[in-house]
């Protein structure tokens, strides 16, 4: 049995330790906003927050995450950081398809939880990780900056 | 004049009637057949229930609008930009409106075959006319209903943001005359605002999908959940299109999540509890393959078929002049190739099927909800009126969610098993799955006369036929010609004497399909490439000799000169930094963009695109904008490093790692700016991505003296 918090809810989970989170967030316990996109850790898509952090959600395992505090897109509006960006990202109208943009999101409000007001380099590095295909890059910076001035 | 009459097809019509709980519904009709009689009062007033399959514009009596839209939500904003368009019309407030997806039905096809389709750029080009019509169909019911209550002329009456007002300063707002209006008459041709009257058309009004995808609400194919549901994951062959020999499952079968092992037509499903069980008892199934029908085939065998193919004659798709005798001039020849492309969708290829007693129900990120029925049909064997599609939102399309494959596992697996699955596959299913973009190799040679304008242009592209493959026959002509194969070939804006464009419809056997801007992805390249050359050779400006070339076409080079004056043209670069030029008009739009590159450490880097947009009517500038920016990103992800190559008949790309599209620190400056050329909507989810190569491609000869021939870059 592992035990693990996810949105502030406990979940005592009977599964392999080597299940990935991101597998054990969607299927499991059922918050299907976290999304699959590589399962190789190259796409981002899968971000959520572990104990604060940004994590590859497919490349943790719940045994890493046992016993540790997750937060996933569902979620991330409670912090004021993530209802922050959240707002930033409803401003500039940032999502086309949208698949991408919970990792997006999760990844930006990592940054901004650390770095409130990050140098367009800093925001390169936080988000390179992050794949968008529908290509709403300058969007996503422009949230960025959006919310970091809000702050 | 305020107003104009629209045409709505003579095959479809409005309809009308009440909403459950007091409320307004207004319809389009399926398409009848063309024989029918003109009389449409046979059809009115069917019941409420009736119209699920169709309504589009639903004034409920709680105040909410609710709009039934039947094209599919990729990304492109098509939702929002068919909401404002009934929005416009009908004059409610933009904050009450709900959009709701349609399920699969005849009223949301091509009004010209019923088929329910989103692609071509065509989603708001097909519903201009229709969209409004519906919108006005309401407003004008509403407002006689008011007129009726009150005892005076509907002219006087005005609306605005869900009220209908009189002069003497009564109200009623939507809600409240929605009964009243369902009793009335559907006017047969609702008169639609002129350009200079409308509010919502051509605001940039948020996207009405946001909130639900910035909060993790918005189900895409993946999330749909259904009572019973299983999920299955498929093992495909190594090697292209390869048959299954013998399978062993035992391994697998001894997993306590997995259901269920079965063969299917294009390799083996691991069926289980959920995704991660799947997935993971891959290794527990053995399988011995046959060979595939590319086993031993790799790039240069592919390569050396299309060389050969271009000696053989093709299909002459457009000639005009004396192009046989034709001879005398300065020429330039060159070659042009590009790869196979694969989409890679965000979301992986997905499909939810349910299938028994002569029913289907199936849930999933479609384009094509019309083939889906057929193929689920088919394969079914039951009538494809008794498929209901329920479309969610798309994770990207680009064409990819037009094609059967994952349609078709899926309801294999369902048939094999019994019971609801979930067919989702991997990302290395997905890059590996086939359903490319086409490899295409194109001889074209211009010809220059003694006054250093452009006297002939001879083009023979080989590629096979995507319409073929996608099973959509309308889209070849009476001439054999696939208008796919050489769209961005044929009708060229410029003024050329003579022309000649062949097709040789060469077909190396591996899976393709629509891949964004279809033909336009590659034959723009060429053109304009080659329009560079000849520029240089004749020692013009590309800008001015394409100016000459474009002196009867005023929205080209409407477009064309704005651009110069955006990318501050006359000035001249820095030494270090190269620039090009490239203009294309697709999908009744026309886009000319300036890229400006530089190579920094080896790398090339393209600091800035500079993009005009001629798209006619812009619904909504900053989802025009959003559709620029997303297809230079996806056409300078092609430059860059888009390629999919096979070895051995297999597919050597597998994740993002071999088949990365642009990441944000790669990100150019885009400025785009917006024009509006005619009163009509054009396209805008692909004709950004035509001009954009061949920009890159001439900034890097402005900057080495390099030609590029063969992409991706540095191939
Ligand atoms: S799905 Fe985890 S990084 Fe792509
Ligand atoms: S919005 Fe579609 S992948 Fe980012």
């Amino acid at each position: 049995m592992i035990t693990l918090t996810i949105n502030d809810i406990r979940h005592d989970l009977d599964l392999p330790a080597d299940m990935p989170l991101l597998w054990v967030v969607r299927d499991i316990v059922g918050l299907t906003g976290t999304k699959f996109g590589c399962g190789l850790g190259l796409c981002g898509a899968c971000t959520v927050h572990l104990n604060g952090e940004a994590v590859r959600s497919c490349q943790t395992s719940l045994d890493e995450a046992a016993n540790g505090e997750v937060t996933t897109i569902e979620h991330i509006g409670t912090t004021q950081v993530g209802a922050n960006v959240q707002a930033a990202w409803r401003e500039i109208d940032v999502p086309q398809c949208g698949y991408c943009q919970s990792g997006q999101i999760m990844s930006a409000t990592a940054l901004l939880a650390t770095n409130p007001s990050p140098t367009k380099t800093a925001i390169e590095d936080a988000m390179a990780g992050n794949i968008c295909r529908c290509g709403t890059y300058a969007r996503i910076r422009a949230a960025i900056q959006f919310a970091a001035e809000a702050e | 004049m305020m107003y104009q009459a629209p045409t709505l097809s003579r095959r479809q019509f409005l309809i009308s009637g009440a909403a459950l709980g007091g409320g307004l519904i207004v319809a389009l009709s399926a398409p009848r057949p063309s024989h029918a009689s003109s009389d449409h009062r046979s059809d009115t007033n069917p019941n409420a229930n009736g119209f699920r399959a169709s309504a589009y514009v639903e004034i409920v009596s709680d105040g909410r609008v609710i709009l039934t839209v039947g094209k599919s939500e990729m990304g492109q904003g098509t939702l929002t930009g068919i909401a404002q368009l009934i929005a416009d019309e009908l004059g409610c407030d933009w904050e009450t409106i709900e959009v709701v997806q349609a399920n699969s039905a005849p009223a949301f096809g091509f009004p010209f075959n019923g088929f329910m389709i989103t692609g071509g750029s065509s989603g708001l080009r097909s519903e201009w006319t229709r969209m409004r019509s519906m919108g006005a169909a309401a407003r004008m019911m509403l407002e006689q209903a008011a007129a009726d209550r009150w005892n005076i002329d509907a002219a006087t009456l005005s609306v605005n943001d869900g009220i209908v007002s009189a002069p003497d300063g009564r109200r009623a707002t939507f809600a409240d005359l929605a009964a009243d209006a369902s009793e009335l008459p559907v006017p047969e041709n609702p008169l639609l605002k002129s350009a200079d009257k409308r509010s919502v058309i051509g605001r940039s009004v948020r996207r009405l999908d946001t909130i639900q995808k910035i909060t993790g609400r918005a189900v895409f194919g993946i999330d749909v959940r259904v009572p019973d549901m299983v999920t299955a994951v498929v093992i495909s062959p190594p090697q292209l299109m390869a048959a299954v020999r013998s399978y062993h499952a035992d391994r697998a079968l001894q997993r306590p999540e997995v259901h269920d092992v079965v063969a299917i037509s294009t390799g083996v499903a691991i069926v289980a509890d959920h995704y991660w069980a799947a997935h993971s008892a891959r290794d527990d199934v053995d399988i011995d393959w046959e060979p595939g029908p590319f086993a031993g085939m790799g790039m240069d065998d592919l390569r050396e078929g299309y060389r050969k193919s271009l000696d053989r004659s093709g299909i002459i798709a457009e000639t005009a002049g004396d192009f046989a005798t034709f001879s005398n001039g300065r020429s330039i020849t060159r070659e042009f190739e590009q790869p196979y492309l694969a989409h890679a969708c965000m979301e992986p290829m997905n499909f939810t099927v349910s299938v028994g007693n002569g029913f289907a129900e199936v849930w999933g990120p479609t384009q094509a909800q019309s083939l889906v029925q057929n193929t689920v049909g088919e394969i079914a064997g039951i009538d494809p009126k008794n498929v209901t599609v329920h479309t969610t939102f798309l994770g990207g399309g680009f064409g990819r969610r037009s094609a059967q494959d994952f349609v078709a596992a899926a309801t294999e697996i369902a048939l094999a098993i019994g019971r609801p699955v979930q067919l989702v596959y991997s990302r290395e299913d997905d890059m590996r799955a086939g359903r490319y973009r086409s490899f295409n190799l194109t001889r074209a040679t211009g010809i220059l006369d003694d006054t250093g304008d452009l006297a002939a242009l001879d083009i023979k592209v080989a590629k096979p036929s995507v319409s073929k493959w996608s099973r959509l026959p309308f889209l070849i002509r009476d001439d054999g010609v696939d208008e796919q194969a050489v769209e961005g070939l044929v009708n060229l804006p410029y003024d050329i004497p003579n022309i000649r464009i062949e097709w040789v419809d060469h077909d190396p056997g591996l899976p393709v399909h629509f891949w964004r801007a279809v033909g336009s992805s590659h034959n723009p390249f060429v053109v304009e490439s080659l329009i560079d050359d000849l520029a240089d050779a004749a020692g013009q400006d590309p800008i001015v000799f394409r100016r000459r070339l474009l002196r009867n076409q005023p929205r080209h080079l409407a477009v064309l000169d704005r651009l110069a004056t955006e990318a501050g043209w006359s000035k001249p670069v820095e030494a270090n930094v190269g620039r090009g030029v490239a203009l294309v008009a697709s999908f009744e739009s026309i886009v000319g963009e300036v890229a400006e590159v530089r190579i920094v450490e080896g790398e090339l880097r393209v600091d800035k695109v500079t993009c005009v947009v001629d798209c006619g009517v812009a619904i909504n500038p900053g989802q025009v904008e959003a559709q620029m920016h997303s297809s230079i990103v996806f056409g300078l992800s092609a430059f860059l490093r888009g390629e999919i190559t096979i070895t051995d008949g297999e597919v050597e790309q597998s994740n993002f790692h071999d088949y990365e599209p642009l990441r944000l620190p790669e990100m150019p400056e885009i400025d785009v700016s917006i024009m509006e050329g005619a009163d009509e909507p054009g396209g805008v989810g692909e004709p950004g991505l035509p001009p954009l190569l061949p920009a890159v491609a001439n900034a890097v000869f402005d900057l080495t003296g390099e030609r590029i021939t063969r992409l991706p870059f540095g191939s």
